[in-house]
């Protein structure tokens, strides 16, 4: 066989990426493997390395990987009266992040879905509502962040609004985007059933559109992530934002670059748990 | 399973479909007929005549712009429970339940309790020959297989009238004598009242007391045959060979065939040609 086929002219030809998106569809797996960011992103590090090494940069601007792993160990462990960094455990600063984008970001889900909800289903919400939310998507949250800061304070209840504001406007764009693609015909089918309005929406509307929610959180939290991270430049300690704006004051490039691998890394889990609800609330799209 | 008692009426049933920027599309002309409980009527004529829009009133999916459909007395409004639809694409089954989710959807809407909802679903798809494909996804059936769970799902739901749009047109010629064949035996197992759509003649023929024929666009009634092929006591296949079943699918072929040319004089003499033949 092997000899018969390297004697034996082809005929047609194959295109990878619909054969692995069909492979994909088949068996409900993701096509991305880990690996190929793991080489890339061990090669960086040698390339930064090197080049800390050969231009010899001060470490106040450009770190060794070896400083910022220093740092790290500084900011999981205790120095006698301060802890971690700027004197709170990395863990610290980590969780009061997270905590304000979960809260920002819960309530912006819990307006948003309604409200994408009305918008894709109610025509009067729709000409009333739809353009200010497209106003309101337009903006850059840190533009109004300031007046929010005014009426709030500087504490936590300025940094959730704001998030909240960045957060819903996303998410119910996305759930009236995925109302308005529900398939006809699956609506006539539930209505010839006898279905009513509400159990229209409960049957056909609801899981339709819950894979176009998810893909609205997760655009809405990477936004949210990189929307807190700057909003705590303001009174953010501890927060991972703060730590890395304070690292300025302070001189410490390897915190700040601390400070931003770990909001990566943050961040591109919170969209691969996203991402996996996602395929999970609709493994049909694309077979259907 | 209850008798239906309900006897359709189109009374005047036209449809012009007015699109923005062009000029309207009378796809119906006004059309009266009455259709008794019972019955199973084929509605044949060439592409674009209407078909599918009068099917799509009747179910109540689309008002129509003349006119009114009654189904034992009532104006029919909008969709219901009553008029039960089986569609020609299989992508109205619901893709994130299974097929006997599929299925269940008529009994939930109506709040059937839930150990006789089991049962009722677990003898439809018995009926369509689906029990031990229950719990499979839609998307991971065969297109035959999505068409009879469409059939089970109406069926569960215990419409008075069944409404089918072509909804053998995508198979391959074995599935489809096969659904063809079930179709028949569930239509004599419930007496229920069918409305089908279809392109092939001699499915019209082999399964319909009533053959239908509309002129092409704006379609109109021209031919309206009572037959009874399908009530003989025998089996679709010795029927398909029967001679009388054979010559009069072949006229009715050429009833549609000749619309093309010229409508107006093909009307009388198609009427008359085929009158004959049964
Ligand atoms: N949504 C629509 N808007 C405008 N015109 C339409 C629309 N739907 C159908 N039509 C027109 O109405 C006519 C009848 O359409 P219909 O779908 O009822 O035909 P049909 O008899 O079912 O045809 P086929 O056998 O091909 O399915 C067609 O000529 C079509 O151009
Ligand atoms: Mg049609």
């Amino acid at each position: 066989m092997t000899l018969l086929s390297s004697t034996v002219p082809t005929e047609g030809r194959r295109v990878g990426w619909i054969d692995r998106r069909l492979k994909a569809a088949e068996t409900g797996a993701g096509t991305r493997r880990w690996y190929g960011g793991l080489l890339v992103g061990v090669t960086a590090i040698a390339l930064w390395w090197l080049v800390a090494l050969v231009t010899r940069a001060p470490s106040m601007l450009l770190p060794t990987p070896l400083k910022v792993a220093q740092a790290f160990w500084e900011s999981v462990t205790s120095h006698g009266s301060r802890d971690g960094l700027l004197g709170s455990y990395l863990w610290v600063h980590l969780w009061n992040s997270f905590r304000r984008v979960l809260e920002g970001l819960g309530l912006g889900v819990l307006v948003g879905i309604p409200l994408g909800l009305a918008l894709g289903l109610v025509r009067a919400v729709d000409w009333a509502f739809g353009p200010i939310l497209e106003f309101i998507r337009a903006l850059p949250p840190l533009g109004y962040y300031p007046l929010l800061i005014l009426w709030f304070g500087i504490g936590d209840t300025s940094k959730i609004w704001l998030l909240f504001l960045a957060s819903f406007a996303p998410i119910a764009v996305a759930t009236a985007a995925g109302v308005a693609g529900v398939r006809n015909e699956r609506v006539n089918a539930v209505l010839v059933l006898g279905a009513g309005r509400f159990e229209m929406v409960r049957l056909v509307v609801l899981p339709s559109v819950a894979g176009d929610i998810m893909t609205g959180i997760r655009l809405s939290s990477s936004f949210a992530w990189t929307t807190i991270v700057a909003a705590e430049t303001v009174n953010g300690l501890p927060g991972l934002g703060g730590l890395a704006w304070a690292s300025q004051k302070e001189l410490r490039a390897d915190i700040a670059i601390l400070s931003i691998i770990v909001i990566g890394l943050v961040a591109v889990a919170s969209d691969g748990l996203l991402r996996a609800l996602e395929r999970r609330v609709a493994p049909w799209k694309g077979r259907a | 399973m209850t008798q239906p008692v309900a006897d359709l009426v189109l009374d005047q049933v036209g449809h012009t479909y007015r699109t923005a920027g062009a000029p309207p599309v009378e796809a119906l002309a006004p059309t009266s007929l009455t259709i008794s409980a019972g019955e199973f009527v084929a509605l044949v004529g060439h592409s674009g005549c209407g078909k599918s829009t009068l099917l799509e009133i009747v179910a109540g999916l689309r008002p129509p712009t003349t006119g009114r459909v009654l189904l034992g007395g009532a104006e029919i409004v909008g969709p219901g429970r009553r008029r039960g639809v089986v569609f020609q694409q299989s992508s109205s089954l619901l893709p994130w339940r299974t097929v006997a989710g599929n299925v269940a959807l008529g009994p939930e809407i109506q709040k059937v309790p839930a150990a006789e909802r089991a049962a009722l679903v677990a003898r439809e798809l018995e009926r369509v020959g689906l029990a031990e494909f229950a719990d499979r996804k839609v998307y991971e059936l065969s297109g035959g297989m999505q068409q009879r769970t469409q059939i089970a799902r109406a069926l569960a739901a215990d419409p008075d009238v069944l409404l089918l749009d072509e909804p053998f047109s995508a198979l391959d010629t074995f599935t489809r004598e096969l659904l063809q064949e079930e179709l028949r035996r569930i239509w004599k197992e419930t007496g229920k009242t069918v409305l089908f759509v279809t392109h092939s003649v001699e499915e019209a023929t082999l399964l319909a007391t009533r053959v239908v024929l509309f002129s092409p666009r704006p379609g109109r009634v021209i031919s309206d045959e009572r037959i009874d092929f399908t009530r003989r006591d025998v089996s679709l296949k010795e029927l398909r060979a029967d001679p009388a079943v054979v010559a009069f699918a072949a006229a009715l072929r050429e009833a549609i065939g000749d619309l093309t040319a010229d409508v107006a004089p093909g009307v009388t003499k198609h009427r008359h040609r085929l009158r004959g033949r049964p």
